[in-house]
């Protein structure tokens, strides 16, 4: 018995040294990849790829809000009280969390297409090298369409000086190995800056990626393609009014024959993948940015509804206007914006529709002296016409047909994220609407602030002024 | 009665050499020094497992072989040993309490000592005061009855939790929490077992499944280690059965004063009025008049008499203690049921205990503790929820009605399912002037479900060999397994998820489980009379893994149905053929392995010296970073114990205390901070891996320098008691899930906010005195009267962050070289101008800028200008951390009856009073009756602008909202009385006891808000440490209760 007291101590007492603990302490992640995991095969870097538009979904931005904050500053929304002061122009401050979130939400996304291009580089080769470059193309695709919508938000109109040489927002083009050093406060680069950044990577992406093909799927929507390059560039030379640049990307994205006007407008937002469909951010019910952030949430009466349609907006459109039947919703005694229904809609960024109003656009600025653009007429009207063909668009004046050109472009692509860049990308004052005063081109109110936070610690980062 | 267990096996090693001796029966009468009889003072034999009690006459009596040393012993009393000789029976005992509780032994990790031979500081506090509360979790009974422990309140809703700050706030990372050590095994640090609504729903503090009537006391290592030690009750030898029943009945303590339906109809239509200028010059009506129940009368409802009740609770708990001389047991259940204060909150808990030590061997002792607790919460949302029921209560209009015969499921909703606005004008121009929906507070709370129903087992196994004494060789086992299942419910008519999903289920199982081994040495012998020698050596493995499974389901068939029924669900989302997959979960572990030693010396019992040290490994930290060195010493000098100071009569005992160590903190790091990490990121259909974390590969141990002076007299023969401490603990390497510049665009854990990185991101001091003081005021034949008094005065000052010259920043404070964490950094209000009733702020340069909502446009000096910018606020000399806080504690005792009145304060701190600002608000809302005293008319001095709907300029952040925090709360007021006697005895009681008390029964303080304890912000933010932000107030309590021992 006495000796079988000492081996019981002995075997308390060092009975621990034996065991390995590390080994059983100190355990892999269970529900994460180490970098090099998530680049370990080619299967799996195709999935990392996937991994940029998780983040391109982000909630706060191309989820579906940043497309929100443009139209809710525009005309045609009331002035919905749910979005912090984003709408109230005088009223925003600095310190808005909406306008912190959002700007959050743009470099964000546009971190993971970095991060993706700084570990593609270390886990080159295992991909195959199309596939590789097709993902670097995505990853420039994305950055590129997030800097669109940021430069749009925090800065001036590329026209509002000359050259574009007024403060944009800052290029982050890499990763930074040191999230903390003083090397990431970045300054504010130039408009022109940006935009050329916008072209360098449009341009660098467009050999890699793939043509939509016919039988539509996520693939030919959700990802980047060849078309959506070049409707973005179309886009992006419209706002800097380079007509002839826009007028030549539009063209070629409609002498691809890869788009084609859906019959029924409703069909576009409820279908997600039609031939007039060129990039859309795709989510279902299950794979949505946050269901309180979805569009339809925002959107729909039956939902939270918390933004209704104006009735002047209503009224631009005639009764039978397919527009107004299929895409305005009666309910509550309000009129309600009816492109997005439920919590799983996509977020449209670029249709074919929008390709054909820039060409009519370029078309007729770009017609000598005041003349009419009968071209420019022919393919605005048929836009008119898919929707409405009891009515025809008819202009005298070149400066007419403009002006009747961006109001069918408003009727068309109205709660796509287009009202206020409308106004400031063709020099217009921002009409007074709802409790909104009118706000003057080039005004301070029109671009958003920087976040309060991020002025205070970055030095460089020069605050818009007024704010 | 409150005894430690290893009390009985510890201090006096006097041993007979007598194998089998004789019994012979022992009885007797235990006195105190003043002649009074004591009832339940313990009577054990020493070696044995044979014990029992005194009655209410103070007798008692035994069987006790012979030769055997007896142990007399109670609570505030020295023990008392005697030897039992032939022909012995009778012994009468007096017991002296002028020792205090010097004697007494506490548990220090390891091991335990007694309190005499301290060089540490250390705070006490008996389980019975813990007890004797009515909050469900015991942390929050600790409040005031320590220097240097400051508890908070996160708010009054059923298992809400609480913020426990030792000395100050320690680190900045997402937990300042304790460490949590139950029977000398560390509990698993989870703050809120939920996780829906980001965790912002539904909280449950998992302390509230701990029954504080097994607590048997409550140590607080203050100076070596941020830890709170207790263990539970034990087996003591004693057999003995205690009942007691409690009746509760609660009521917020404080509710803020809403406009009534009149008040509302008359402001807003004042705020529509004003607002023309903004509506192209339309006035509009908007607040009317409706009969929405169709009752015959316009619609009047006071949403906050609806939403709060009366909450009934009873609590019923039993314990049984029993042993022989080869082991002993104690056992407890309990059962409570409360309803909260908040309509619908419910709260039912069972829990049971069972402790037990075998002693087979004189050289072998084992035992086992096993708890087991379960709780069915049905929860509400609220603060942290915008359509929690409370915060909806605010808004809500009050001439609106609750229900409507006419909409479907008999509510007053709209088409969308919030709150029906009846014949209001909701909107004007295209616009809800109302600052978004509003849900109606009643249907949502009648016909939604946010249950959790937590589960946890706490147990450990423990050997102890000794094979020549002095020497003890322990193993202890311990695991805690917490489980938790939420279960949330949103109903298909009700605006929100519900609305959206076509009604929706979720459940969330969450298993969290820990264990604990220890293995550990300790050699206790003293050499020569003078020299006494303890030395600890041991180690220390721990892990901990959560697993989570996840499952929803949606468009569910019939509102009869609230779980997860299979082919009761299409899952389909609304309006598309899209069939939802709602699965999900996760799984993580990680892993602590320590190794420690400690050295103790003292000569003659006046000198003593303590040396320790400690290496820690953590998983989270970086490869090369992981292991931590943690030294530590102190001193102590019994000075009463010099010659020159014994001759002193006043001075009854004396010590100087000095120490000095290390302390590591790795809680409240995810567990794998140190790593670049991927997760799962789908795209709508396509599987994908997005970035999860950005690691700091060498992520090291947040580390506590702590010095401590102390001193501990007692004089006038240990009347008066004190106790003064001066401490300094500099934290480096503090470790924050800091956020870097957001165009770095790091990804973030919460999907909602800005990315971070776990990172040692500075430093920060504390520095402060404590002070502690009892007195026996009174000590007369019937009439006793004790005092305590504690008070601590501390300062906090940030000394250095990682990114020079930038602060840290969360809303409205920050932490700031050379100033308190949680100073507030606010634009300045310069009040409203008499002539106009617009608002004014100071820029940062003192000027004066004033906002005119009809011209949306701003001026200074009559002249047009900029909007006030970010770069207008201020740092104010103002935190929201305390600069003094303490508890005074009285109880007398007068014949039979005890009363006590207990009061905490606080003081030196300021709440950023944003419930205020929003009940304020502009908006088509309700208001608080602050709004009736906004400008009217010129001339007229008033601090409430005037009031223009929808614009909300004058209610941005200033400090017009910072306010004094400073209180003097009584806590607990009680009254007992003590049934005893022979009529008692003969129907076989020993005990009874009835009381009654009234647990926050009033508050004295100039704060404008509803409770200046409660902070919105829970311990995973202590920058933004003051903010009161329509939380629910604390329960003002009322208990009667019986206890009855047999």
């Amino acid at each position: 018995m006495l000796k079988f007291k000492y081996i019981l101590m002995g075997s308390i007492a060092f009975g621990s040294l034996f065991v390995s603990c590390e080994k059983q302490l100190f355990e892999s992640p269970y529900a994460q990849l180490d970098p090099a995991e998530a680049f370990a095969s080619a299967d799996r870097i195709a999935k990392t790829a996937i991994g940029m538009y998780d983040a391109l979904q982000n909630r706060e931005f191309l989820g579906g809000r940043v497309l929100i904050y443009s139209d809710i500053r525009g005309i045609d929304c009331g002035v919905p009280s749910n979005f912090g002061n984003i709408p109230n122009f005088s009223l925003l401050r600095s310190d808005d969390l909406i306008v912190e979130d959002a700007f959050i939400g743009g470099y964000r996304t546009i971190n993971e297409a970095n991060l993706f291009l700084k570990n593609i580089a270390i886990y080159s080769g295992i991909a195959s090298p199309e596939d590789e470059a097709k993902y670097k193309a995505e990853a420039k695709f994305i950055r590129a369409l997030s800097y669109f919508y940021l430069i749009n938000l925090w800065a001036q109109p590329y026209k509002f000086t000359a050259d574009g040489s007024h403060l944009g927002v800052p290029l982050v083009l890499a990763v930074s190995d040191k999230p903390f050093d003083p090397s990431n406060r970045i300054p504010r680069n130039t408009v022109k800056e940006v935009y050329d950044q916008i072209i360098k990577d449009l341009e660098e992406a467009y050999p890699s990626l793939p043509e939509a093909t016919n039988t539509r799927s996520i693939s030919d929507v959700g990802r980047a393609t060849k078309g959506a390059v070049d409707a973005l560039l179309a886009r992006v030379y419209l706002y800097k009014q380079d007509y002839t640049k826009a007028l030549e990307f539009a063209n070629k994205v409609i002498s691809s024959s890869k788009y084609s006007l859906e019959v029924s407008p409703k069909d576009i937002f409820t279908k997600y993948t039609t031939p007039e469909s060129i990039f859309s951010v795709a989510h279902n019910g299950s794979d949505n940015p946050n269901t309180n952030h979805a569009l339809g949430q925002h959107y729909s009466p039956g939902l939270r509804g918390d933004i209704q349609a104006s009735p002047d907006f209503v009224n631009l459109m005639t009764t039978n206007d397919l527009r107004r039947k299929d895409l305005i919703v009666d309910e509550d005694g309000a009129f309600w914006n009816g492109k997005f229904t439920t919590i799983g809609d996509w977020a449209p960024v670029m249709r074919y529709s929008e390709v054909l109003l820039t060409k009519a656009e370029a078309l007729a600025n770009l017609a000598s002296g005041t003349s009419v653009s009968a071209e420019a007429l022919t393919i605005v009207n048929q836009v008119r016409h898919r929707s409405d063909a009891s009515t025809s668009i008819v202009a005298s004046a070149k400066s007419e047909l403009i002006s009747k050109i961006l109001q069918e472009r408003r009727i068309e692509l109205a709660f796509e994220g287009h009202g206020t860049f409308e106004f400031l990308r063709t020099g217009r004052d921002i009409p007074a609407h709802g409790t909104a005063k009118e706000q003057k081109w080039g005004a301070t109110t029109v671009v958003l602030p920087f976040p309060q936070a991020e002025v205070q610690q970055n030095p460089n980062l020069v605050q818009n002024p007024g704010y | 009665m409150k005894h430690k267990l290893l009390s009985f096996f510890v201090g006096s090693m006097i041993l007979t050499s007598v194998a089998f001796a004789q019994e012979k029966k022992v009885s007797g009468r235990v006195t105190g020094a003043d002649g009074k009889p004591l009832a339940g003072v313990t009577i054990a034999v020493q070696g044995s497992n044979v014990a029992t009690q005194t009655d209410a006459n103070g007798n008692y009596s035994l069987s006790v072989p012979t030769g055997k040393v007896i142990v007399f012993r109670s609570v505030g009393f020295a023990d008392k040993t005697l030897i039992v000789k032939e022909g012995q029976s009778a012994f009468n005992v007096t017991l002296d309490d002028s020792n205090r509780e010097l004697e007494e032994v506490v548990i220090t990790g390891y091991g335990q000592r007694q309190i005499k031979d301290l060089t540490g500081s250390q705070g006490t506090i008996k389980g019975d005061k813990i007890a004797a509360e009515p909050t469900l979790s015991f942390e929050q009974a600790m409040s005031g009855k320590m220097a240097g422990v400051q508890i908070g309140s996160t708010g009054g809703t059923l298992g809400d939790g609480m913020s426990v700050r030792i000395r100050g706030v320690n680190s900045i990372s997402s937990s300042s929490l304790p460490l949590y050590v139950i029977d000398g095994v560390p509990m698993n640090a989870v703050e809120n077992v939920n996780t829906f609504n980001s965790g912002d729903g539904t909280r449950f503090n998992p302390m509230a499944l701990i029954n504080s009537n097994d607590i048997e006391s409550i140590e607080v290592l203050k100076d070596a280690a941020a830890a709170v030690l207790y263990g539970s009750r034990a087996a003591n030898g004693v057999s003995n059965i205690s009942f007691e029943s409690k009746i509760t009945s609660s009521r917020p303590s404080k509710l803020i004063d809403l406009l009534d339906g009149d008040q509302f109809i008359e402001i807003s239509n004042e705020k529509a009025k004003n607002a023309a200028p903004r509506y192209k010059g339309v006035v509009n009506v908007i607040a009317k008049e409706s009969d929405i129940d169709g009752d015959g009368v316009n619609d009047r409802t006071n949403w906050l008499d609806e939403v709060y009740r009366t909450g009934i609770g009873y609590d019923n708990s039993v314990s049984i203690s029993s042993g022989n001389d080869k082991g002993n047991f104690y056992g407890s259940a309990r059962y409570l049921n409360q309803k909260g204060i908040i309509y619908k909150n419910e709260l039912k808990s069972g829990q049971v205990r069972l402790n037990g030590d075998i002693k087979p061997t004189k050289w072998l002792k084992s035992g086992i503790s096993l708890s087991y607790s379960k709780t069915v919460n049905d929860g509400v949302l609220t603060d942290r929820y915008i359509a929690g029921a409370t915060v909806a209560a605010l808004n809500a209009f009050p001439n609106v009605a609750i229900r409507n015969p006419n909409n479907i499921i008999g509510y007053n909703l709209s088409g969308s399912g919030y709150l029906g606005f009846g014949k209001n004008l909701n909107q004007i121009n295209n616009s809800s002037v109302t600052g978004g929906n509003i849900a109606n507070p009643i249907a949502t709370l009648d016909k939604q479900l946010n249950q959790n129903t937590p589960e946890q087992i706490l147990a450990n196994g423990y050997i102890e060999v000794q094979p020549v004494q002095g020497l003890r060789v322990t193993s202890k086992f311990g695991i805690d397994y917490l489980n938790n299942y939420e279960h949330q419910y949103s109903h298909p008519n009700i605006g929100g998820l519900g609305t959206a999903y076509l009604g929706l289920i979720q459940d969330n199982f969450r298993n969290r489980n820990q264990w604990v081994w220890q293995n550990y040495i300790n050699y206790d012998k003293t050499f020569y009379e003078d020299h006494r020698l303890s030395v600890t050596l041991g180690t220390e493995y721990q892990f901990t893994k959560e697993k989570q499974v996840y499952a929803g389901a949606s468009n569910i068939s019939d509102e009869y149905f609230t779980d997860i029924i299979d082919g009761t669900f299409t899952s389909v989302a609304p309006g598309t053929d899209d069939v939802m997959g709602m699965t999900g979960g996760t799984v993580f572990s990680n892993g602590l392995e320590s190794y420690f030693s400690r050295v103790g010396y003292g000569f003659k019992n006046k000198y003593l010296i303590d040396l320790a040290i400690r290496a820690d490994a953590f998983s989270a930290f970086g490869k090369n970073s992981k292991w931590g060195y943690f030294p530590s010493a102190s001193l102590g000098w019994v000075a009463s114990e010099e010659d020159f100071l014994k001759s002193v009569d006043w001075i009854s005992y004396a010590k100087l205390r000095a120490s000095y160590g290390k302390v590591g903190n790795s809680r409240g790091i995810g567990s794998y901070a140190s790593r670049d990490l991927y997760q799962g990121g789908s795209y709508a259909s396509l599987n994908g891996y997005s970035a999860y974390q950005v690691g700091t590969p060498d992520l090291k141990w947040e580390t506590s320098e702590k010095l401590d002076i102390g001193i501990d007299f007692n004089i006038m023969n240990n009347r008066y008691n004190f106790v003064i401490d001066y401490f300094n603990n500099n934290i480096s390497g503090l470790i924050l899930q800091a956020k870097p510049l957001y165009t770095t665009g790091v990804p973030s854990s919460e999907v909602s906010e800005a990315g971070s990185i776990f990172m040692n991101i500075g430093s920060m001091v504390n520095k402060g005195v404590e002070f502690t003081f009892n007195m026996k005021t009174i000590e007369k034949e019937n009439f006793t009267w004790n005092t305590s008094f504690n008070f601590t005065a501390i300062s906090n000052k940030v000394k250095d962050l990682i990114t020079e010259g930038v602060d840290i920043i969360e809303g409205n404070s920050v932490a700031s070289v050379g100033r308190s964490l949680g100073t507030y950094k606010l634009r300045r209000w310069a009040g409203v101008d008499e002539q106009t009733g617009n608002p004014t702020w100071y820029t940062a340069d003192g000027a004066v800028k004033m906002y005119n909502p009809d011209t949306q446009s701003w001026t200074q000096d009559g002249k047009a200008t900029t909007a006030m910018t970010g770069a207008d606020a201020v740092y104010t000399d103002k935190s929201g951390l305390p600069k003094y806080y303490g508890g005074i504690d009285n109880n007398f005792t007068y014949k039979n009856f005890d009363f006590g009145v207990s009061m905490v304060y606080t003081g030196g701190f300021y709440i950023y009073n944003s419930t205020r600002a929003a009940l304020l608000s502009n908006f088509f809302v309700n208001n608080s009756t602050e709004i009736l005293d906004r400008w009217t008319t010129p001339g007229q001095k008033t601090d409430v602008a005037r009031v223009v709907l929808t614009d909300n300029q004058a209610n941005s952040a200033s400090d017009k909202f910072l306010e004094k925090g400073d209180f003097l709360r009584v806590r607990t007021i009680s009254l007992g009385y003590n049934f005893g006697g022979a009529t008692l005895s003969r129907i076989g009681i020993s005990r009874l006891r009835l009381f009654a008390q009234v647990y926050n029964p009033f508050i004295i303080t100039g704060y404008k808000g509803q409770d200046p304890e409660v902070n919105s912000n829970r311990n995973n933010s202590n920058i933004a440490i003051g903010v009161d932000s329509r939380a629910v107030p604390q329960p003002r309590t009322y208990t009667f209760g019986l206890n009855v021992s047999l």
